[in-house]
């Protein structure tokens, strides 16, 4: 049935990312229905989850391009000390690594990459000035504890206005929200 | 909330010790002791109800007894995390191997490490919640003396505690026992969701301000449903109905009417949305009769209900979509060489190393049994 096929696909290291991202498809109005959006995110408590983000998103570009399904495919990677640049890169060398060809007009991806992490956006949609070097802002009690701050961002989407001084990371981010998800 | 289990000569589990997340996932092989795990936690819920006795037959019964052990004292105890102060709750059960008859020999309930209640070979002892001495009397060995303590101004830590043990959930579902009519309310779902409708009804009566956002959720789950209603089917009686379709041209199903896994997910939200922020939930194999495309929504919903909507879940399961989704960090690994005693472990290097370098997932490493 046409109403069940999925729509996004979110690749993430961890359940912040997950419940974060969610929050903001829902409240951008993206995302109505919980069933359109699948979720593969890193197994919690083994290895490297940004390892695991790079290979599920060669994964999934390789899948969208060889059984053309309609859906945007949503990467979230910290920044850690690569930053936006350097991970773009990383993913790009995914790719080329499995011989794929690194973009595609018909791809529909958005890449989200939170510098230092996505404490560090949590912290600015939380009204602090941050910055992106520092990797302590605190992790929230509970993943499910960003709905404001999800709330906050998806506002600033709707004005295309971050307030000022804004993450580079985040700004990046927002400017492939336009170009992919609007 | 549900910290701390420790079990010792019940069945398969000897000296076990679990530690509990907000949401746990059990996962092992097939008779490795996770089921007998949530059977321990359902027989206490019924004894701390005060409406079983320790040698009824699915609560502490002979057989009941690990096999291989001439020991006839079965322990369990209980840590729980309630309003930032820690309970431990402690049962002795004792056997008589030739009689087959058995008795609680010691029942303590302590907070903080100050004590709430003692039950010693049937003598009882109150303790005030500021731990100074209450009054004493004897008890009934074959039940818990402590679900028989009514609240008191001065015991309300140890009402608290009760109260707590008593919204413990034990399900394992089972469609083909679900009623469509009830004739009462129930304010408990049964462990195999048979007396669904039963809770429901009560749930319509006691929590009309859930429903609605629990019909807006089984709208998106059950395609084309409008709303559940309670049709009187008889004086007292009533029949569950699903309305689909349009509003001008309704199409009514009662509920034995709609598939196993349309009753699963029907039960299963209603357990994530309507039970209320005291329960714990503890439900074995969820998502045996779900679709692929509803397993992992149902898992989102329940990971952000966990501290807020409820106070905790475990689940057991085999489903590699739920095994993936919850995860190596909130997973208990049982294992079992033969018949022997139960073992929670760890993951094993190996299979960390397989789904840490990428080509498996935690589900496909357990297919291949190279969890442990």
């Amino acid at each position: 049935m046409a109403r069940r096929q999925v729509q996004y696909v979110l690749v993430c290291e961890d359940q912040q990312q997950e419940a974060f991202v969610r929050r903001f498809l829902k409240e951008t109005g993206l995302l109505k229905n919980r069933r359109k959006l699948r979720i593969e995110r890193a197994s919690a408590g083994i290895g490297s989850a940004e390892q695991f983000v790079r290979a599920q998103y060669v994964k999934e570009l390789t899948v969208g391009r060889r059984h053309p399904v309609e859906r945007t495919l949503i990467i979230v990677i910290d920044g850690d000390k690569y930053g936006v640049k350097g991970r773009l890169r990383q993913l790009d060398k995914a790719c080329d690594e499995k011989g794929i060809d690194v973009r595609m007009s018909t791809d529909r991806v958005a890449k989200f990459i939170p510098t230092w992490n996505i404490e560090t956006w949590l912290a600015y949609l939380a009204g602090d000035t941050v910055n992106e070097h520092r990797k302590d802002y605190l992790r929230l009690p509970r993943p499910s504890d960003c709905t404001k701050h999800a709330k906050e961002l998806a506002a600033m989407c709707k004005e295309r206005r971050l307030r000022e001084p804004a993450p580079e990371s985040l700004k990046a981010a927002c400017s492939d929200y336009h170009k992919s998800l609007r | 909330m549900l910290k701390r289990i420790y079990i010792d000569n019940y069945r398969c589990l000897l000296n076990l010790e679990l530690r509990l997340h907000e949401l746990t996932l059990f996962i092992g092989q097939n008779g490795a002791g996770k089921t007998a795990v949530f059977d321990v936690l359902y027989a206490l819920r019924k004894l701390l109800e005060g409406r079983a006795r320790v040698t009824d037959r699915d609560i502490f019964p002979f057989t009941s007894l690990s096999r291989w052990q001439e020991r006839a004292l079965q322990i369990i105890e209980i840590g729980v995390e309630l309003e930032g102060a820690d309970f431990e709750y402690r049962l002795e059960i004792e056997h008589d191997k030739v009689e087959r008859r058995a008795r609680v020999k010691r029942e303590d309930l302590t907070r903080d490490g100050g004590p709430l209640f003692k039950f010693d070979l049937g003598d009882v002892r109150l303790y005030r919640d500021d731990h100074s001495e209450g009054p004493s009397f004897t008890a009934d060995w074959r039940e818990s003396a402590l679900a028989r303590v009514a609240p008191a101004k001065t015991n309300a830590h140890l009402i608290r505690f009760l109260d707590f043990m008593r919204n413990v959930l034990v399900c394992g579902l089972t469609p083909s026992s679900f009623s469509t009519e009830a004739s009462t309310e129930e304010k408990l779902i049964a462990r195999d969701g048979g007396n669904f409708v039963n809770w429901f009804r009560h749930i319509v009566q006691e929590r009309q301000d859930l429903l609605h956002e629990y019909t807006l959720e089984m709208q998106d789950v059950l395609e084309g449903l409008r709303s559940f209603r309670l049709e009187q089917v008889g004086v007292e009686t009533r029949a569950l109905v699903g309305v689909f379709g349009e509003r001008d041209k309704p199409q009514e199903f009662r509920f034995h009417e709609l598939s196993d896994g349309q009753r699963s997910l029907t039960v299963l939200y209603a357990l994530t949305m309507l039970t209320g922020r005291k329960h714990v939930l503890l439900i074995d194999e969820p998502v045996n009769f779900v679709g692929l495309t509803e397993i992992q929504p149902w898992l989102v919903d329940l990971a952000e209900a966990c501290g807020s909507r409820i106070s905790q879940a475990v689940l057991a399961s085999h489903h590699p979509e739920v095994i993936d989704y919850i995860g190596a960090d909130r997973a208990v690994l049982f294992s079992r060489d033969g018949i022997g005693p139960t073992r929670v472990e760890s993951l094993s290097d190996k299979s960390k190393h397989l789904v840490a370098d990428g080509p498996l997932r935690l589900s496909q490493v357990m297919a291949r049994g190279w969890e442990s």
